[in-house]
């Protein structure tokens, strides 16, 4: 069983992925247009999905590019958090740099190019290590 | 250490007393992320749709509905549907309550086919908008197809 990854052209202009789990093998549509690093990121996150089948309770999955850290699919998150770091260790470094510097998400996301739902995962995985540079100025996430 | 500023508070990601907190979304429960609030679910179109060609809009039908004492909810506690209640369900804001298909096919009389077109929309429609519906329904045709040309390829290798 493996994984299969197509590129695909949405009619829905906000979709950046869909995954479907049915017909088995599950298969991702990428949208084809993404940046590399938009496309690296979400088959990050189908990874996850297909690691641990039907973890959303549906067989498919869409996902939608976060224009904000508020529409950040928690999702996204949860399924790129236990392989970001092994997997992109230079985003997981830009990262923490970024976050030193700006502690602001969409900020470090721009500033880094790395998907606002990895710099998420990243910075949750330092916070949950207690890795997370922290002072005493004011910092938005 | 302030974290947030002017961010919703369900952000907090990263907030002392709100370990994780961004993990708490607040949207409706299965209702589809992309999904707009003023837009119409997939549902909502085909629903909107057949309304239309029959000359109904969601007060009329909903008038219609009460006129013929078509109401919804359990025994006992069964209410008259409103206007307000046919636009949540065509938004996807609540879940569209099962005997609605019987009492739109009473009303508005489908063939057939549009009876079919009705249900597939009320089982798989109700949390997706339209394009996206679309999109779903065409990628599964697509990847269903792709694994039979696979394993014809791999009977023909083996034979």
């Amino acid at each position: 069983m493996k994984l299969r990854i197509y590129d695909w052209r949405f009619r829905d202009r906000r979709l950046e992925a869909l995954y479907v789990e049915d017909p088995e093998p599950p298969g991702v549509a990428l949208r084809d247009d993404l940046s590399p690093e938009a496309r690296r990121a979400r088959e990050l996150e189908v990874r996850g999905y297909y690691s641990s089948p039907r973890s959303f309770g549906r067989r498919y999955r869409f996902c939608y590019l976060a224009a904000n850290a508020g529409e950040v699919d928690p999702d996204s998150v949860r399924s790129l958090r236990p392989h970001i770091e092994r997997e992109e260790p230079l985003w997981a470094e830009a990262v923490r740099r970024g976050w030193e510097l700006y502690r602001d998400v969409e900020r470090v996301s721009l500033e880094t190019r790395v998907p606002l739902q990895a710099v998420i995962a990243i910075l949750e995985n330092l916070r949950e290590r207690d890795e997370l540079p922290v002072e005493d100025r004011q910092s938005k996430i | 250490m302030a974290l947030i500023e002017g961010i919703p508070e369900r952000l907090q990601t990263l907030s002392e007393r709100g370990r994780a907190a961004m993990l708490r979304s607040s949207k409706p429960r299965g209702r589809e992320l992309g999904l707009a609030e003023e837009g119409y679910t997939y549902f909502g179109y085909v629903f909107d749709r057949f309304l239309e060609s029959r000359g109904y809009n969601q007060s009329t039908f909903a008038a219609e509905c009460q006129r013929r004492g078509f109401k919804v909810g359990r025994p006992g506690k069964q209410r008259d549907i409103g206007q307000r209640s046919v636009s949540d369900w065509m938004h996807g804001k609540t879940g569209c309550p099962r005997e609605v298909p019987t009492y739109a096919d009473a009303i508005l009389g489908f063939s057939a086919e549009e009876w079919n077109e009705f249900a597939l929309a009320y089982a798989y429609g109700q949390t997706v908008p339209k394009d996206a519906f679309e999109d779903l329904v065409e990628f599964r045709e697509f990847h269903r197809a792709k694994l039979g040309e696979e394993s014809k390829k791999s009977r023909t290798r083996k034979g």
